[in-house]
Formats: structure tokens, sequence, C-alpha cells
């Protein structure tokens, strides 16, 4: 249960850690560790090379642009969790940092890291997909973004190339006074999600919803937004009949089996945990009215 | 030829200066190079706790990070907890007091949680310290003497123990 | 000791100890010249043994000893752990043997024994 041998690199800038992942052929990024060091430990992976960025300067922030948050690879998810920005700003974000692991990985872990490890029941890739962010990735000689929607390609593989590396993610804000809800179901508090629902609702007076955007992770093979249900509410009021049934949709969903589920059992708790979800999402919202559905 | 680097890490305010493997975890670093065994090794996935230590002050689990990388950092372990040789801290003392250790192995892990812990939250709610040391896993005690140590233990640095 | 102590919360002595860090657990001991022992351990669940190679292991770097079951000394090579409580309603007996070299049985199932200083 020790690291396979490696080389060590510790750059100090982003272009001499897009250098070297251009030029190695077998090399790991260590970022918060938290997922990448359990593997090296365990010798599932078996890097020639591991390039440290966490003495990179300025991979860390939070910065408000006004209409998103922008967040730097590095940002610690402890930063995510105790920034006032955030709390205010992508409640949606601060309920679902809660449920990442323990305080101790919370103090190592990075936002960057989880996106690019893109677990499918990881929280932080489905806020990000439930709330559309765009992901920055540079390479030696380029950067792109890249939207969320198009972000994961399979089962914990994003869409970017070896030789890049995430710089930053650009969360776009929703309206003040937005419904919001993240539900997740674990054996264990702080374990990786079984399944997990995240709701945004942008509700008008009346209780007319918007907009909405709904987010079920731990069911596919990454986060999935279920935009049928965006659809269908967009236009509606809210009530207590119209998310039961429309959480119901979710039970398509062609649902991952494993060790921990079977397909039928997240496709019940997508459905359950959505229609949870979309009940506390509405009694958040600032038109929204008290509703708690079970 | 493996891969290897001179680092330089203070513990408990004494520096160290070795000549490590860049793949050795500081976990072992600081319990082979340094020979401060308090801090112990249980699953080394990250998942129990047993070798949670305070690095610059915060929590981290030291199974999980290299020791290349505490290179230039402050740390703190269970051996520094108690003000001297002669003396527990108080954390410590509530622990024997409430009876919340057994075997001892979880022990230094839940001490290092817990001491970050109180610092933030002074007043903690029993449902509160449940959360907090829920990292940190305990074959032995149940977690209910644990439990009363941190409440008992947050009493008394309130009371300026 | 008297009838007084019953009842009475006696605090443990090696507590002290056990909250400092002063523990001494399996792996805390470093004695001169220790040595360190690993297990190769069977990744299937079942399967046949065709031959153990320990060449590269004995030549690697800081290795002390590789042993296998032809190098236990004859009358443990097939010994297998005794049943801690034998009963009569057990059919199938099985009992693991110190070393495979045959069949091993679980994931997990020792095969040969790594002694080296690290």
């Amino acid at each position: 249960m020790k690291p396979p041998p490696f080389t060590y690199h510790d750059p100090r800038s982003i272009d001499d850690a897009v250098a070297l992942l251009a030029e190695k052929d077998n090399a790991k990024l260590l970022a918060g560790g938290q997922s990448l060091m359990p593997m090296l430990n365990m010798r599932f992976v078996l890097p020639d090379d591991v390039i440290d960025i966490n003495r990179i300067d300025d991979l860390s922030y939070i910065r408000d642009e006004g209409d998103a948050l922008v967040f730097g690879g590095m940002t610690r998810q402890r930063d995510i969790e105790f920034s006032d920005l955030v709390a205010q700003k992508i409640p949606l974000m601060k309920e679902a940092i809660l449920n990442v692991g323990h305080r101790q990985t919370r103090n190592r872990g990075t936002y960057g890291g989880s996106l690019s490890h893109l677990d499918p029941s990881a929280e932080l890739p489905t806020v990000s997909m439930a709330q559309d962010a765009v992901v920055s990735v540079r390479k030696k000689g380029g950067a792109r973004d890249i939207a969320m929607a198009d972000f994961p390609m399979g089962y914990m593989m994003p869409s970017f190339d070896l030789d890049e590396m995430v710089t930053d993610i650009r969360v776009p804000l929703w309206p003040e006074g937005h419904g919001y809800a993240f539900v997740e179901f674990a054996r264990r508090h702080g374990d990786f999600a079984i399944t997990s629902s995240a709701v945004l609702l942008d509700v008008a007076d009346g209780g007319r919803i918007a907009k909405a955007s709904v987010t079920v992770g731990g069911v596919w093979p990454a986060p999935l937004r279920v935009t049928a249900v965006d659809e269908v509410l967009a236009g509606e009021t809210g009530s207590a009949e119209l998310f039961t049934d429309v959480a119901e949709k979710c039970r398509d969903i062609d649902a991952m089996e494993d060790v921990y589920a079977p397909a039928w059992y997240r496709q019940h708790l997508a459905a359950v945990l959505t229609r949870r979800a979309l009940a506390k999402a509405f009694s958040r919202a600032a038109n929204g009215t008290e509703m708690t559905l079970r | 030829m493996s891969d290897r680097r001179t680092i330089s890490v203070t513990i408990n305010g004494e520096t160290f200066e070795r000549n490590v493997e860049t793949r050795l975890t500081l976990a072992d670093f600081i319990r082979h190079e340094c020979l401060l065994t308090g801090t112990h090794v249980g699953c080394e996935h990250g998942v129990c706790g047993a070798c949670t230590i305070l690095l610059n002050g915060q929590t981290a689990r030291s199974c999980l990070m290299l020791a290349v990388q505490a290179d230039g950092q402050e740390i703190k372990t269970v051996e520094g907890i108690a003000p001297n040789d002669q003396e527990l801290h108080p954390l410590q003392q509530a622990f024997q007091d409430n009876h919340g250790l057994q075997c001892g192995f979880c022990t230094p892990g839940m001490l290092t949680t817990l001491l970050e812990f109180l610092e933030n939250n002074p007043d903690p709610t029993e449902r509160e310290v449940r959360e907090a040391i829920s990292g940190n896993l305990c074959r032995c005690t149940g977690y209910q003497g644990i439990v009363a140590a941190a409440l008992d233990a947050a009493k008394r640095l309130q009371a300026g123990a | 000791m008297g009838a007084k102590m019953f009842g009475a919360r006696v605090p443990r002595l090696e507590d002290p100890r056990l909250l400092t860090g002063q523990g001494s657990y399996t792996d805390d001991f470093h004695l001169p010249g220790m040595l360190e022992a690993a297990f190769v351990r069977s990744p299937h669940s079942h399967a046949r043994i065709n031959g153990i190679d320990t060449s590269a292991a004995l030549t690697h770097e800081g290795v002390v000893a590789v042993y296998t079951t032809a190098d236990l000394p004859e009358h443990l090579r097939d010994t297998t752990v005794p049943f801690q409580v034998p009963n009569p309603a057990i059919s199938q007996p099985f009992q693991q043997r110190l070393l495979e070299d045959r069949e091993v049985c679980f994931a997990g199932e020792p095969i040969a024994l790594v002694v080296a200083d690290t």
C-alpha cells in the first residue's frame, strides 16, 4: 500500500506545468491529492511522472464578476465552504459542499481536481452541471473553454486532453431569490452519493417557474442534466402534483449498475430525491411557497 | 535509482531535514524518518482518519500527502498537543476523564481533528461534534466517550483551563 | 483494592501515554538492523499456480530473502492452519496452508513472503 516509484515535479507556474504535460506521456497532475493519492497508494495508477501543482501561485481564488463567480482550479473545497460570496450567490454549491468528504479532505481537496477526476457521484461536478459552468483548460501554446454540458466524455473521463489542465471555472449566477436544493443519499455521511439531485428554480410572481435546472448525480456515468424535466417545468406554476409527476421522469434514465446499487434502485432514488429537491427549492425561492415532499 | 529530494519540515517546533524518496508519504516520513510514531496509519487511502495531522493549522490526512509536499511547512502531530512533559492539554485530560479511548489507535487522529474543530467551534452541539469526527473511525469505543470528551473539553477551554 | 473500588471510576494508567502519542503499536518499533516483511498475495479468487518466479524480487535493491513453500521446513509445507473450533457438522473442511503454491482459493491468499530492509 505504498506509491510506486515516479519522478516528482513541482512547477511554480502554469506555463511550466503545461510544458511538463506536453513533454511527459505518462504523467498525472497532483492537486488536492484526495483522489490521486489513494489511487497511488493502492497502485491503481502507475504514472512515470507526478506533477504537483500546489506550489503554483494564483491558481486558488474566488472572483466576483457580477454575473458569475470565477474559481481558480486549485480553490480548496474548504474555501468554497467558508466563502460568503458562494453562500450568497451560489447557495446550491454551499449546500452541496457540506456533503463532500470530511473536514480533513476538504482542507486539501480542490474544485479543479474534483472536476478533473469526474466521479459520477461527486457533488461539485453535479453542481457545476446544474449551474452550466464553463471550464477553462490550458495547454502548452493554447487555452480553451469547455461548457459543462460538453465536459464529461465518459465514465470518469473529462473531455480535455492529457496535455491540458483545468485553470479556472466560471459559474454563472442565477437571479437573486432563486430556489435551490441539493439532496443526496449516501450510506455514510461524507461518502460519495449513491444518487443525488441538484435543483435550481427561477420562480416568478405567483409561483410560476421561469426557468428550471434539474441535475442528477450518481445515476449515469457522469452528472446528468435532465433537460426533459427542465423543459416540462418551464412556464408551469409550482405545485406538489407538478413536482411529483415530473420527478417520475427520472425513472427513465438509463442508470448504472454496480456493487453499491442496482440500476432500478438508482432510478428510484433519482425520482424520489428529485421530488424532494424540487419541493425544497420551491420553498426557498422568494416567490415560491412552503412545500415538503417525501 | 529512485527519485529523491532533500526536504526540511518543522514538526511540533522542531525542524527535520532529510533526504527522501519523492514517493514517501508524509505519514511514513513522520513515523519512520522523524520517529514520531504517534501519528498512525490505518487504511492508507484517506477514510479512517488515524493519520490526521495539522498542516499550517489545518487538519489533513498525512497518508494522502507526499513528504516532499511538506517541505518548508509546519506540522503539528499528537506529540505536540500537550503543553509540556508534565501536563496534558485540556482536550487530552477530558479524554482521560471521559474514557474517550480504549486501545488508543484512533486517538491521535481524534485529538488533532478536535483541536482544529474546537478552535473554530468553541461551543458546539453534540450533533456538531459527531459530524466533526465523522472522518475518524474508532473500532473500540462506539464514539460515546469521545463525544463526551469533546463536549467536556469545549467547556474546559471556554472556562480558560 | 477493597469493596470501595466496586463501582468506582478508576482512571486508566495507560491513558497519558496513549494520549500523547507514546503508545507502541506493532509498526511503531524501530530496532537496529530491523527488517520488514510483505506478503505477495493472489489477485485471483480461484486460480492454479503454474510457477513462482522469485528472481526479480531477489535481485531488487534491499531485499534480503524471498520465501515460498519450497523454502519452508519440510514439516511446515503442507501444514494447515488448524480450525479454532472443530465441528462435526463441517462436511467440506478447508484449511489454509502457510504459503500456497498449488491452488489459491481466495483473492489475498499468501503465496510468497518478501523480507527487505524497508
